[in-house]
């Protein structure tokens, strides 16, 4: 089995419970909002193998390729979500310091409303995690990275450079982030 | 600076945030409470507990609080995150919760547990004892 990794905003996934307004099968519109953020009918995806060894590795990288460290949102679902939903799954490498991660990008193309909300639906119902990875494991990760040479410290954008020397610093009992 | 603040988060309505990014708010709301200290950061106070911010941008706003490196406004900061806990918006709980997350004083604790033992969003509710988690082992 393969999973899909999607960036996503985890409040709008997020409810005390079941849903009394809903319809039977319907879905609480604030998650469509995850998916319907297309661009030229467009979404962007990280595919994983089922073990999600590799998993590490995808968020540290998409980490990577932000302004600062920060905490990063994910919801995994399986591949035949996108099959159920008619959904062509084009080869586009990523953009992230990692080049082994961004041979894991696809994008999904062709999109139309009916085949968002129909991926949207699938993943509300059936997903394997939505999960939350908070803003000092982020950089823990993409620290980890750098340290066997997936990522260059380099590539990193300033403030995030400077988040994660603190972080080395800071693991060798030294420099501590001025308050 | 009450009504720049409130034209700041005005603007910020029409504002996509996206997680490991700066925000036009983020930035200049640090810029402010870097300037101005704790008479900006009771306009802000006022404009999330009154319900005048959209829960958003409060929740944008909270999360920028935990950042600033300020320690002259770190216990006016703290004291709002933990109050703003208790708001009635599940994404301003949010905010507020990794606010305290980024703050990472161990005397958010007791206020952190109370809210999680009352919060019934279920992720957010998680998050929330993750966080409590790593402030224990936190140095005081």
């Amino acid at each position: 089995v393969t999973l899909v990794l999607r960036l996503i905003r985890q409040s709008r996934w997020d409810s005390p419970g079941e849903f009394d307004w809903l319809a039977a099968g319907d879905i609480p519109a604030d998650p469509l909002a995850d998916f319907a953020n297309t661009s030229e009918n467009c979404l962007s995806i990280w595919l994983l193998d089922d073990t999600k060894n590799d998993l590490d590795n995808v968020v540290a990288a998409l980490a990577a390729s932000r302004e600062k460290a920060d905490k990063l949102d994910y919801v995994l679902f399986p591949q035949s979500h996108l099959d159920a939903a008619g959904i062509e799954v084009c080869v586009a490498s990523g953009h992230t310091p990692d080049e082994q991660v961004n041979e894991q990008h696809r994008d999904l193309t062709h999109l139309s409303a009916a085949k968002v909300c129909a991926l949207a639906t699938s993943v509300w119902h059936e997903n394997l995690e939505i999960k939350r990875v908070d803003e000092q494991t982020v950089v823990r990760l993409v620290a980890d990275a750098i340290r066997r040479g997936r990522i260059s410290l380099e590539k990193l954008r300033p403030k995030l450079r400077d988040d994660v020397r603190f972080h080395a610093a800071d693991d060798r009992g030294g420099q501590q982030k001025p308050k | 600076l009450a009504s720049e603040i409130e034209g700041l988060f005005a603007a910020a309505e029409n504002e996509n945030f996206e997680d490991g990014f700066s925000s036009v708010l983020s930035v200049e709301l640090l810029r402010l409470v870097l300037q101005y200290g704790d008479a900006a950061l009771e306009i802000v106070s006022d404009l999330i507990f009154q319900n005048r911010a959209a829960p958003e941008v409060a929740a944008e706003a909270l999360r920028c609080l935990g950042q600033v490196q300020s320690q002259v406004t770190h216990e006016v900061r703290r004291r709002l995150l933990e109050r703003s806990l208790a708001s009635a918006s599940h994404v301003t709980r949010d905010g507020a919760a990794i606010g305290l997350s980024n703050l990472r004083d161990p005397r958010a604790i007791p206020a952190l547990e109370a809210a999680a033992a009352r919060e019934d969003y279920r992720l957010l509710r998680a998050n929330m004892f993750e966080i409590l988690e790593r402030l224990k082992v936190s140095p005081p």
